[in-house]
């Protein structure tokens, strides 16, 4: 007579698989750390706003080697985590909101809203130590940045 | 005192517009007449001044933002007018020598290369060239590129201008 | 084995050749190679940064499109700055159709207000440093009219005779000579530092 597979192993094998895909499901929609910074670009030394700050250097750097606006001044700066199940809305200024949605493996969708009208949607993959920037002309020869990026934990 | 015909003619001799005849005329004028030597040296001195004295000007965008710029019009062109005159952009040189059944050689190395980049950690994962991107809006337009150089990726929002 | 061109060391007609066959990185590396003189070119007419970097991409744009009607004739760069002053002529004509002529515009169009205006001789021996001579003629090229600067920037910076300007500019050879002549004179008299109003 043939051996039945024992129940007990049978049993522990399939809570070994489940538990390696949850881990797997878990990793791969990994909740992201995410900075978001609304930035202004001016040729101007000095921001219209006397309260705006200069922005962080390594991001001053990077948007001056893209762009041609010798300054960049920091309007709002955000941190925030976005779980996979849970877009995330962030208020930036008065007219300005930004949405993240975290699609897993590191991507995510996101969207800029402009007066309450969705203005421009982009999904990317986000890496660390790389920018994700929504940009756009503004008055007067100057420039609007919505600078994502993820944090370093 | 010269009338107005004769100070454009001087002005055509210094620029080498006239006839031989009409040239010797206005030589003879400008030998003879103090007036018409004095704007014939003046317009002279002008244009010594100005020649090779323009402002040397850069353009103020850098070269990945303007060059994605034009890309990106030539792309929009060609999807409106298919069988235009312009040279239909190649890619790489491997291209064209793709067959169907390279296509589908390609195809499973792309399987393979997915599924492995799958288990790999977030921070090991380089961006993709693949993206997506809407503008809603009928005024606003947009258009995406990538800096290496400053490990960013842009997308550009136009707003329709008057 | 197809040896891959160095682009940045390539020359145009080497560059021009291969972009003719669709290689988008050559054509590229002869964007960014020339982008400089051929947006300087449509700052010059057009003395507005946004509508000067514009028009040049316009007319990268089209010189892409109309590239294997190129044929060497002239050089690459002579045929791309022809295809962006045309650009800007093009846009200054639709302009024109919107502008408000000032006075003093009108006076220089109908001619005469040069014969106001005394001989003086420019010093080309001043001892100014190249830079600054450029500067004031630059400002000083600001000051002209469009119509004027144009004639004066196609004939004394592009070479053209006054026939070609004339073609360009949709206008007779005589308004050529015309408005070339008030244009020398007003850089004459703006270079040797003398405002109309002093010599009222």
């Amino acid at each position: 007579m043939k051996k039945l597979v024992p129940f007990r192993q049978l049993a522990e094998a399939a809570a070994v698989f489940f538990l390696a895909y949850a881990c797997a499901v878990r990793s791969a929609t990994a909740d992201l750390n995410l900075r978001a910074q609304l930035v202004w670009g001016t040729n101007n030394d000095k921001p219209d706003d006397p309260k705006l700050t200069e922005v962080d250097q390594q991001v001053k750097e990077k948007l001056r080697g893209v762009f041609k606006w010798k300054n960049y001044f920091e309007v709002n700066r955000q941190s925030f985590t976005v779980i996979a199940s849970a877009p995330k809305k962030v208020r930036m200024s008065d007219l300005c909101e930004i949405e993240v949605q975290n699609l897993g493996n590191s991507s995510v969708e996101l969207k800029l809203y402009g007066k309450g009208k969705m203005v421009v949607r982009k999904t990317q993959k986000i890496k660390s130590g790389e920018l994700l920037v929504l940009a756009g002309d503004d008055k007067n020869d100057t420039a609007w940045f919505v600078v994502l990026s993820l944090i370093e934990r | 005192m010269i009338n107005h015909e004769t100070e454009v003619k001087l002005q055509a001799c210094l620029d080498g517009e006239l006839s031989p005849g009409e040239a010797t005329t206005l030589e003879t004028l400008i030998a003879g007449d103090p007036d018409a030597r004095s704007l014939f040296e003046e317009l002279r001195a002008t244009r010594t001044l100005l020649a090779g004295n323009e402002l040397d000007l850069k353009l103020p965008d850098t070269r990945e933002f303007y060059w994605s710029k034009i890309r990106r019009q030539i792309e929009l062109e060609e999807r409106r007018t298919p069988a235009g005159d312009g040279p239909k952009p190649v890619s790489a040189p491997w291209v064209r020598f793709l067959t169907p059944a390279g296509a589908l050689a390609a195809l499973v190395v792309l399987v393979v290369i997915a599924l492995k980049n799958s288990d790999a950690s977030p921070s090991e994962l380089a961006l993709e060239d693949s993206h997506e991107i809407e503008t809603p809006l009928e005024e606003t337009s947009s258009f995406s590129f990538r800096s290496e150089a400053a490990a960013m990726t842009v997308v550009w929002v136009d707003s329709h201008r008057e | 084995m197809s040896r891959k061109l160095d682009y940045p060391a390539a020359e145009d007609p080497v560059l021009v050749k291969g972009a003719q066959k669709g290689d988008m990185q050559a054509f590229e590396e002869l964007v960014a190679r020339h982008r400089d003189k051929i947006y300087a070119r449509a700052f010059s007419m057009m003395r507005n940064e946004e509508e000067a970097t514009d028009l040049s991409q316009e007319a990268w744009v089209k010189a892409w499109q109309r590239l294997k009607q190129f044929q060497g004739e002239a050089s690459f760069v002579t045929w791309m700055t022809r295809i962006v002053i045309n650009l800007c002529l093009d846009q200054l004509r639709r302009q024109k159709r919107l502008r408000a002529e000032s006075i003093e515009q009108l006076d220089e169009e109908l001619g005469g207000v040069e014969r106001q205006m005394p001989i003086v001789t420019p010093n080309p021996t001043e001892r100014l440093e190249r830079g600054e001579l450029r500067q004031r003629i630059d400002k000083a090229l600001g000051q002209l009219s469009y119509e004027h600067r144009t004639v004066l920037i196609l004939h004394e910076f592009e070479d053209l005779e006054y026939k070609e300007i004339a073609k360009r500019m949709e206008c007779s050879i005589g308004t050529v000579m015309s408005r070339l002549f008030y244009a020398r004179r007003k850089m004459a008299v703006l270079l040797a530092g003398l405002k109309r109003e002093e010599l009222r």
